[in-house]
């Protein structure tokens, strides 16, 4: 799985890129855990380059979502989009996330 | 019926036999996306199979197979003009199917949303319950596009 981390100051901007399913999991859980570990606790996940998710990958965002709250942390997804938006819906876990249109506006709710 | 190429044909099916690796699954849901545009589908509707396939696979890759990687998967699809026809089989311990549930969508969970997706995803789910090893699931989604405007292809 490719992905890239950028930190700025307390806040970490995660973005995977393409398909992120069972297989990848362990990978994405390992990132993202080393993030919480660095002690980022604003974290910004950029889903633009993802075209795909199935439910275990969102299973591992709800989880950092669930650890961060414990840990009085943020977590914001940035670029939501086609059918990734989509399924966030149809699971409703569009609810339970703040969504931007971009990383520069999620950004900006959190300075 | 006319496909892209223009040849009439009453139905096409494919037959794919992966073993339980999750890997796999992105090599699968390649050979949907082939299979659905070559005849027709909706992007929307082959990223619908797409997810179904992969979220009945994965479950049966964790609760049947315990993520053996000496295991089966046989994935049968089927397309006529008014659907496609998905069969997946494994050969392990027979499930209930009761036993996978969705779960209450209000509570933020990170388990139990691959069923509840196939539910919404696909048009008619059923078991095949005359089995006398392993477990089969049959999932149908409708076509929705017009068929004549592959055509123009």
């Amino acid at each position: 799985m490719k992905y890239n981390v950028l930190k700025k100051g307390e806040i970490a901007i995660f973005s995977p890129e393409g398909e992120l399913d069972v297989s990848n999991v362990p990978e994405l859980n390992k990132a993202l855990g080393e993030i919480l570990k660095g002690g980022q606790k604003k974290i910004i996940i950029d889903l633009d380059r993802v075209s795909y998710m199935d439910s275990s990958a969102l299973g591992v965002l709800v989880n950092s979502l669930k650890e961060l709250r414990k840990q009085n942390g943020i977590l914001k997804i940035a670029n939501l989009k086609g059918n990734v938006e989509r399924i966030f819906k149809l699971t409703r876990l569009i609810k339970f996330f703040e969504t931007y249109s971009s990383t520069e506006q999620a950004m900006l709710s959190l300075n | 019926m006319k496909y892209k190429g223009g040849e009439k044909r009453q139905c096409e099916s494919i037959r794919i036999e992966i073993n339980g690796n999750p890997n796999l699954l992105k090599v699968l849901r390649a050979c949907i996306s082939e299979f659905g545009l070559n005849y027709g589908f909706k992007s929307n509707e082959i990223y619908d199979m797409n997810l179904s396939v992969n979220e009945v696979c994965a479950n049966i890759m964790e609760h049947v197979y315990h993520w053996n990687l000496e295991s089966k998967i046989t994935v049968n699809m089927e397309v006529n003009d008014k659907e496609m026809t998905i069969r997946i089989r494994d050969y392990g311990e027979a499930k209930n199917p009761e036993d996978f549930q969705s779960r209450d969508l209000d509570e933020i969970e990170a388990s139990g949303l691959g069923i509840f997706l196939v539910n919404e995803l696909m048009d008619e789910i059923s078991y095949n319950k005359e089995l006398k090893q392993g477990n089969e699931i049959i999932m149908k989604k409708y076509r929705t596009g017009r068929l004549e405007e592959l055509d123009e292809i």
